[in-house]
């Protein structure tokens, strides 16, 4: 071979990496050989041996928990915790052979495989298939969310929807694990009895998430792919989501560490049944969060904000919220309204009930207007209801039933000195800087208020829904005193200080 | 084949060159539509560098090849030596007047010196035009047209945060005559949205909206490293710089030069269509309906290399028909963003 043909052949070959690509389907599907297979990363059994005493986020290049033996180099964050990694953490390579194949078989006959998907649970325990149809994950609609998760999100997300994916490492904070099966930035009302702990988002919330990206994180925008395309890459992240828990479920409740390997502790009980049982109790999850009940209430927006007395007002009771240093003009006022809220209530309902002509909320049928107006007192009556608010025991009550959130505690300097926690997921992240104006789940008074009330999923972010119940309105104080607080000239405005 | 190889080879990806270049039009390989009012400056300049890049390309191309076909044969690639020392005919002024070398040097300098020197100055009146704050004034009269729509574009990445005033205010702005008091509030207000974001400011993510023949200031910022907005239609590529606000402006020509229109006339439910009620919708595809067609949107792009997601920091650019179609537009993004129970008072 002469060398001019050699250099030809050269030519062409890099001519033909040009082609690459062409006539190929635009969003083909995954190899029909490719398996979800089982964890290779650790469970996380007690977090607090991990502890909460990092200080500094990772370092590029390094997931906290990709596998033990990881966690033996030294540059690694859990490095120094290495004696009680067996405690903290469950290992399932240490799987058997034979557990392994089991638990590998038994979860594709019901989530399939990355080119199949489906979520196929079989019914019990009041559970009913019919029940899936909210989540929409039916064969057709998980293949194609399949291929456009291919396409958009493994990079990032990873096949099993591990947030272990390529690009998983360079990104801080990390992708989401939707193995843990909790998101969040979700609207679920977490004030109610039982604390809605365990469901994940809705699918309006994860589309929301989708079209708007989280702002300060990797995560980007979608908002231009089409509806449905949106909707299909839903329906495959909670066929992930569920799968995934099942997996993450079983490993951390039936399989005990014995001997250098992972036992099954239910002997007399097929694996199969443990894992439709668990499937469809997480399914449960996901169908509860649809249900409308579960979703936060919002209390309407009680103000108008074109009136700058009333904002002024607003903004600063919700910064003596923050700080939990209420002033005794707060407590005068708080006092005032629990007398007058009655008043208010009753004459509220009258407006509706001469309004009233369908069966709609009520709550949504009187305008902002009417609202307004009923609440107006006249001057007398306004007398009147200081006599009573203002007596010594009344005061009193009002100061001790009226909490601050004490926001400030871990927002510290407003967020500008917040401390690094370690969320859920094993990344370190800090309370909002609300000084920065980068809020993660939303910059929407609505988005606020939601995080306000139930807190965020799976980081020591709590709710205050419950603490505030009836008075909804120190919520709205609490929205619009944290949304000021970037904008320097509005802080001048409304007369804050935050120096 | 023995030493003409090379020859053949780059003649042949010089002719490949140029007839993938002719055809381009065809194809689609070529520029798209302008439709800013600078587009045709732009693209005066981009014809003028195109047409003498070309013929020099083409001529040294052709020297080169035609050389390598000559001299390529002979034993050892030396250079045949012959008697005769003749030049064709036409080229014989050529040889009187560049009889040294000192004189052929200065040829090859001061010939691209020329060109550049004419290149140089073309370019000035269109840069002034587009970069001068001066002449940005100059294309819209305030009193008449109205004040510039202004959008806070800020980079990250990988996608485009847009950020647009609240109806309330931009409604103020609008008003006649409301900024032409420099001292004013309202007036203010304006002149300080690129630098001081205000809380009612309607966040949009990688969507521009924009309305027919009307000036667009673009405050464009970047949150981490260099990108470049580029919006290949309107024929502004501008990089965004980590620490600095960058003003950048354009205006879409006149409606009616304006051929891809891309916005839909849906009738109110239940109105006849002499009422003429109902709102236009914005990027529709007039054959299928389809809303949002990319087809009949404007691209913005990232023109700078900026990471691994840098090919899908896409945005799309929606022309309005009017200013009330923007409105609505506005009106609608703003109630979505503040929540509709929000919105109560």
């Amino acid at each position: 071979m002469t060398p001019s043909t050699r250099i030809a052949i050269l030519g062409l070959a890099c001519f033909s990496f040009t082609l690459a690509g062409c006539g190929q389907d635009r969003h083909p599907s995954y190899s029909t050989n490719l398996r979800y297979g089982i964890r290779q990363d650790p469970i996380v059994i007690e977090p607090k041996e991990l502890g909460d005493d990092r200080y500094e986020p990772d370092r590029p290049g390094v997931l906290p928990l990709m596998n033990i033996s990881d966690i033996q180099k030294p540059d690694h964050p859990y490095h120094k915790k290495k004696d009680r990694l067996e405690v903290a953490l469950r290992d399932p390579r240490l799987l058997s052979d034979k557990d392994r194949e089991s638990l590998e078989k038994g979860l594709e006959e019901m989530f399939g495989t990355p080119a199949h998907p489906k979520v196929d649970i079989k019914a019990g325990e009041g559970f009913d298939p019919k029940d899936l149809d909210v989540l929409k994950v039916d064969a057709t609609t998980l293949a194609e969310g399949s291929k456009l998760y291919r396409v958009h999100c493994l990079h990032c997300h990873g096949v099993p929807g591990d947030g272990r994916g390529p690009t998983a490492r360079w990104v801080n904070p990390h992708p989401r694990d939707f193995r843990v099966g909790l998101f969040k930035f979700q609207s679920i009302d977490r004030t109610t009895k039982d604390g809605n702990a365990e469901l994940p988002a809705s699918r309006a919330d994860l589309l929301r998430t989708l079209r708007q990206g989280i702002e300060g994180t990797a995560m980007p925008s979608f908002n231009l792919l089409q509806d449905k395309e949106l909707q299909d890459i839903i329906s495959y992240v909670i066929h992930l989501g569920i799968r995934g828990k099942v997996e993450h479920w079983i490993l951390k409740t039936n399989f005990k560490p014995k001997d250098g390997t992972l036992e099954y502790d239910q002997p007399n009980e097929p694996l199969s049944n443990l894992l439709a049982e668990y499937a469809r109790t997480l399914a449960g999850y996901w169908i509860a969060a649809e249900a409308s009940e579960n979703r936060i209430i919002v209390e309407p927006y009680p103000y108008d904000n074109n009136n700058l007395e009333q904002i002024q007002a607003s903004v600063k009771r919700g910064q003596q919220i923050f700080l939990a240093q209420i002033s005794p003009e707060f407590t005068k006022e708080h006092a005032l309204n629990v007398v007058t809220r009655p008043i208010v209530a009753k004459r509220m309902a009258e407006a509706l009930a001469k309004k009233r002509e369908s069966t709609q909320d009520p709550k949504a049928q009187l305008t902002a207007l009417e609202k307004a107006e009923a609440q107006k007192l006249t001057p007398a009556e306004l007398a009147d209801a200081e006599k009573v608010a203002y007596t010594k025991e009344s005061l009193e009550k009002a100061e001790g039933k009226l909490k601050g959130a004490s926001c400030v505690s871990c927002h510290t300097n407003y967020g500008r000195e917040g401390k690094y926690r370690v969320d859920t997921w094993g990344t370190l992240t800090r309370p909002n800087n609300f000084v920065m104006g980068t809020f993660r789940g939303g910059k929407r008074p609505v988005d606020i208020y939601y995080r306000i009330h139930s807190g965020i999923n799976g980081y020591p972010m709590n709710g205050f829904g419950g603490t505030f119940k009836g008075n909804e309105e120190y919520l709205w104080d609490l929205v619009n005193f944290v949304s000021t607080l970037s904008y320097p000239p509005m802080r001048e405005r409304l007369a804050i200080r935050i120096d | 084949m023995g030493n003409k190889f090379w020859s053949i080879l780059f003649g042949v990806t010089m002719v490949a060159c140029l007839v993938s270049f002719a055809i381009s039009p065809w194809m689609g390989w070529w520029r798209p539509a302008g439709i800013s009012t600078h587009a045709g400056d732009v693209d005066f300049l981009f014809d003028v560098i195109l047409a003498i890049t070309t013929f020099f390309f083409v001529l040294t191309e052709a020297i080169l090849v035609g050389f390598m076909w000559v001299y390529g044969s002979t034993p050892e690639g030396k250079p045949p030596v012959s008697e005769k020392t003749d030049v064709a005919g036409f080229l014989k002024p050529l040889t009187n007047l560049l009889n040294t070398q000192h004189k052929v040097e200065l040829a090859w300098t001061l010939v691209p010196a020329a060109i550049l020197l004419y290149i140089a100055f073309a370019q000035v009146e269109t840069w002034a035009n587009i970069k001068y704050e001066t002449r940005k004034q100059k294309q819209q009269d305030w009193s008449k047209d109205g004040a510039p729509l202004q959008v806070g574009v800020s980079a990250r990445q990988f996608e485009w945060r847009m950020r647009y005033p609240s109806v309330e205010r931009f409604k103020k702005w609008m008003e006649k005559d409301a900024l032409s008091d420099p001292k004013s509030a309202t007036r203010k207000d304006f002149d300080s949205f690129g630098k001081i974001p205000q809380a009612d400011d309607i966040p949009v993510v990688n969507e521009l909206h924009i309305w027919q023949h009307h000036q667009v200031v673009c405050h464009l910022s970047t949150r981490d490293v260099i990108h470049s907005f580029n919006l290949p239609n309107f024929r502004v590529k501008q990089d965004a710089l980590p620490g600095k606000l960058i003003p950048v402006w354009f205006k879409t020509i006149k409606p009616e030069v304006m051929k891809t229109y891309n916005t839909k006339w849906v009738a109110e439910p239940g109105s006849k269509p002499e009422d003429k009620r109902g709102r236009y919708i914005d990027g529709v595809n007039p054959e299928t309906g389809k809303e949002a067609d990319p087809d009949f949107t404007y691209d913005i792009a990232c023109a700078e290399l900026c990471g691994w997601g840098h090919y899908r920091m896409i945005g799309r650019v929606y022309v309005h028909k009017d200013r009330d179609d923007f409105v609505a537009w506005l009106e609608k993004a703003q109630q979505d963003h503040r929540g509709p129970k929000a919105e109560s008072k």
